[in-house]
Order: C-alpha cells, then sequence, then structure tokens
C-alpha cells in the first residue's frame, strides 16, 4: 500500500469516515478514490497481478542473461520467455474487461507487496532463490483467480478469464518446480490460502 | 394425448455438471490403478511411479469432493467412469508398452477433465461450485504439465529432471516450454454437460 493510501485509511478509520474526509483533505496528501467497485476491482486485482509477474520475470531475464547465477540454463530461459508472453496476454485480457467497462487500464503493478517481491529477486544468489520467488508468485496468482471465480457475481467475461487463465498460471509453477528441481510441489487441491487479498491492490 | 414422447425431467444443470466431472475422476481413478500395474511402470523409474501414484490419490480426492457436492445439490452420486471415453482408454492401456506412450494417454486424459472442469465453471451459478472447478481445472491442468516434460524427455532420450543446477542446465531448452503450451486453457474438448449423468 502506498504511503498517501495508507495515511488516508489510517485517518478514516481514527475518526470516521465523514469527519476523516474534512480533516484528511487539507493535507493534500488523499488520493483519489479507486476507479474500481465490485466486481471491476477483482478484475483490476487480477491485471495488477498481471503486471507484476512481468516486472518479476523481466527481472529474472536480465539476472539469466548477466550470468548472475553462473552457466547459462536453456529450458529455464525459454520458459521466462513464454512466460512472459502469457503474461501479457493475460494482462490484456484482464484490462479488456475494464476497458470495455469505460474503466482506466491497469498499467505497472499497484501492489503493496511489489517493492518486497522486487527486492527479493533482486537479492537472490541462486537459481533456487528465484526460482522460487516466482513460483510463489505464479501460485498466488492461480488462487486468487480461484477465489475470483467464485467471488464475482455471476458468469461472464470475468469468471472466463477466471478460470481459464488459473490452471495456466498453476502449470507455470508446476512446471518450474519439476523442471528445475525434479520435484513436484503439486497437492490434491489448488486451494486459496495464498490468494492475494484485495486489500492489496492500491490503486 | 399429444403423441409427443414423455420425458423425464432434466436435473439440475450444476448436478448434472457435477456427475460428468465425477464420471472423468472416475475413468481417471481407473485409468491411473491400471496404469500403476503396467510392467513399463513397474519396471520403470521411480518418478514415473510416483507421478502415477500422486495423480491417482489426488482424483481420487476430486472424484469425492465432486459427490459431496452433487449430493449437497440434491443429486445421485456418481461412482461409474464415463462410458464415452472408458471402452477406449482401457482398450489403449492394455496395449501400452512403453513409458512416452503411457504419458501420451494420461496427459489426454488430464486434458480432457482439466478442459470440462473449466468449461464447467464457465457454466455454474454458484459461487462456491465455479471455485471449486477452477480448483482442480487447475490440478488436472499441472499434472498435464509434468507429464507433457516427463513425455518430451522420454521422446527426445533425455533423463528425468534431476535436483542439481547441473541437472538442469543439461535439460535441452525445447523442454523449458513443454509443460507450458497455452496463454489461455482451452474448452474445445470439454465433455457435455450430460455426459456423465447418473442413470
Amino acid at each position: 500500500m502506498s504511503g498517501s493510501r495508507r495515511s488516508f485509511v489510517l485517518c478514516a478509520a481514527g475518526v470516521g469516515l465523514g469527519f476523516a474526509l474534512d480533516a484528511c483533505s487539507g493535507s493534500g496528501s488523499a488520493p483519489p478514490p479507486s476507479p474500481y467497485s465490485g466486481d471491476l476491482r477483482t478484475v483490476a486485482l487480477a491485471a495488477a497481478l498481471e503486471n507484476q509477474a512481468l516486472s518479476a520475470y523481466r527481472a529474472v531475464e536480465t539476472a539469466l542473461r548477466a550470468g548472475r547465477f553462473g552457466p547459462a540454463i536453456p529450458a529455464l530461459a525459454t520458459f521466462v520467455r513464454t512466460a512472459l508472453d502469457h503474461h501479457t496476454r493475460h494482462a490484456a485480457t484482464w484490462n479488456a474487461i475494464l476497458r470495455d467497462a469505460r474503466k482506466p487500464v491497469v498499467s505497472g503493478a499497484p501492489l503493496s507487496g511489489h517493492a518486497r517481491l522486487m527486492d527479493a529477486i533482486a537479492a537472490a544468489s541462486s537459481v533456487d532463490e528465484i526460482v522460487a520467488a516466482v513460483r510463489r508468485l505464479e501460485n498466488q496468482a492461480a488462487q486468487t483467480h480461484t477465489a475470483a471465480a467464485g467471488s464475482l457475481a455471476g458468469p461472464g467475461p470475468a469468471v472466463s478469464a477466471a478460470a481459464t487463465i488459473a490452471p495456466v498460471e498453476a502449470m507455470h509453477a508446476a512446471a518450474l518446480g519439476y523442471l528445475l528441481s525434479g520435484r513436484s510441489g503439486v497437492t490434491s487441491f489448488l486451494g486459496t490460502a495464498e490468494a492475494v487479498p484485495m486489500t492489496e491492490l492500491t490503486a | 394425448m399429444t403423441g409427443s414422447p414423455h420425458l423425464a425431467p432434466q436435473p439440475p444443470l450444476d448436478v448434472l455438471v457435477l456427475q460428468t466431472a465425477a464420471a472423468l475422476e472416475n475413468l481417471a481413478v481407473e485409468s491411473y490403478t491400471s496404469a500403476a500395474g503396467l510392467p513399463c511402470v513397474t519396471r520403470g523409474s521411480g518418478q514415473l511411479r510416483a507421478l502415477i501414484a500422486r495423480n491417482l490419490a489426488h482424483h481420487l480426492a476430486h472424484a469425492g469432493a465432486f459427490n459431496q457436492a452433487v449430493a449437497g445439490a440434491g443429486g445421485a452420486r456418481q461412482h461409474a467412469a464415463d462410458a464415452r471415453y472408458a471402452a477406449t482408454v482401457r482398450r489403449l492401456l492394455a496395449g501400452t508398452t512403453d513409458p512416452a506412450s503411457l504419458a501420451n494417454l494420461l496427459t489426454e486424459l488430464e486434458g480432457i477433465n482439466a478442459q470440462t472442469c473449466t468449461r464447467f465453471a464457465t457454466l455454474a451459478e454458484g459461487g462456491s461450485l465455479r471455485s471449486l472447478f477452477v480448483n482442480v481445472a487447475s490440478v488436472e491442468a499441472q499434472h498435464g504439465s509434468e507429464l507433457l516434460i516427463v513425455r518430451t524427455l522420454l521422446d527426445g532420450g533425455h533423463a528425468e529432471p534431476g535436483a542439481t543446477a547441473a541437472a538442469a542446465r543439461a535439460i535441452p531448452a525445447a523442454v523449458g516450454t513443454a509443460g507450458i503450451p497455452q496463454a489461455a486453457y482451452p474448452t474445445a474438448d470439454a465433455s457435455a454437460i450430460d455426459e456423465g449423468a447418473a442413470r
């Protein structure tokens, strides 16, 4: 969560919404209200997660090209390129739903945990560490989309997007683990315990 | 008397799709059980045996979840294997003698199950049912992903993935994308909603 948005929430929580709006408006730090509500907020969170995945994979690609982890790993390099293509398409799918609803598309990764994730990737000292970081974000994305399929109001383009994208994110996570460790992390149910909560969205 | 045939009332959509999903899971359970006993598996690699045993356990859990949900929706549990595919799969399995062909067949089965669950998620009205279908579709897709990697490695005469960095570097570049063939999970091979209806 950005500092300005956190300030607004704390202010509102502390003194009551009506008074808080007055009290906080003079500081000039309150952000504009979110353009997303209801199902479209769920869609915006999904788009932000796809953009976050793009940032993460670009950082991984840069690290691999720079030889940060020793000699090349050809299978990981091709995996990363394909995952980048997939997440680009996923972001476009979610943003098309926002555009059709005449809402702004999500560019960048307005997520409170984004900087922490990028720091973890930058600090990774081995292939195992960097792969663990992107596997975690793939699992989180798959579980967030699974939860979205259940929370959206009813059948429609957003449910279709969640249903067709979640399995692909789950495959990314499974393939990464199996290719690079020979071990499978697949469990009998995907679950939603690691789904990213809506409160992480700062847009 | 109108002359039109008397038709039994159709069960609700949720009951139909859950019975069909359960029938496909039952087929997967039967198929993995048979696969585990094939000579190419019992005498083959430990990694393939482990995948088959684990996937079998997952499909048992999925069949149980779908049957529990169908009972909750007021329908009859489905304990039979999907009739559209059962005979063909049994015949193919009986003739399977090598791990690559087996991985190919199991990948196809996982694809049918995952595509069916994906499609049914877009049809179901209730949120918890939609979430269950996406949940299970994702796991079947993961099974398919790992089987695709196994098959590609076997086809190329390569060793299975290992636990070391050296093993990872030895995997050919093309295998890196074998387990992630689509950007959007397809539904063209999904079963019809009433394919596994309990009779």
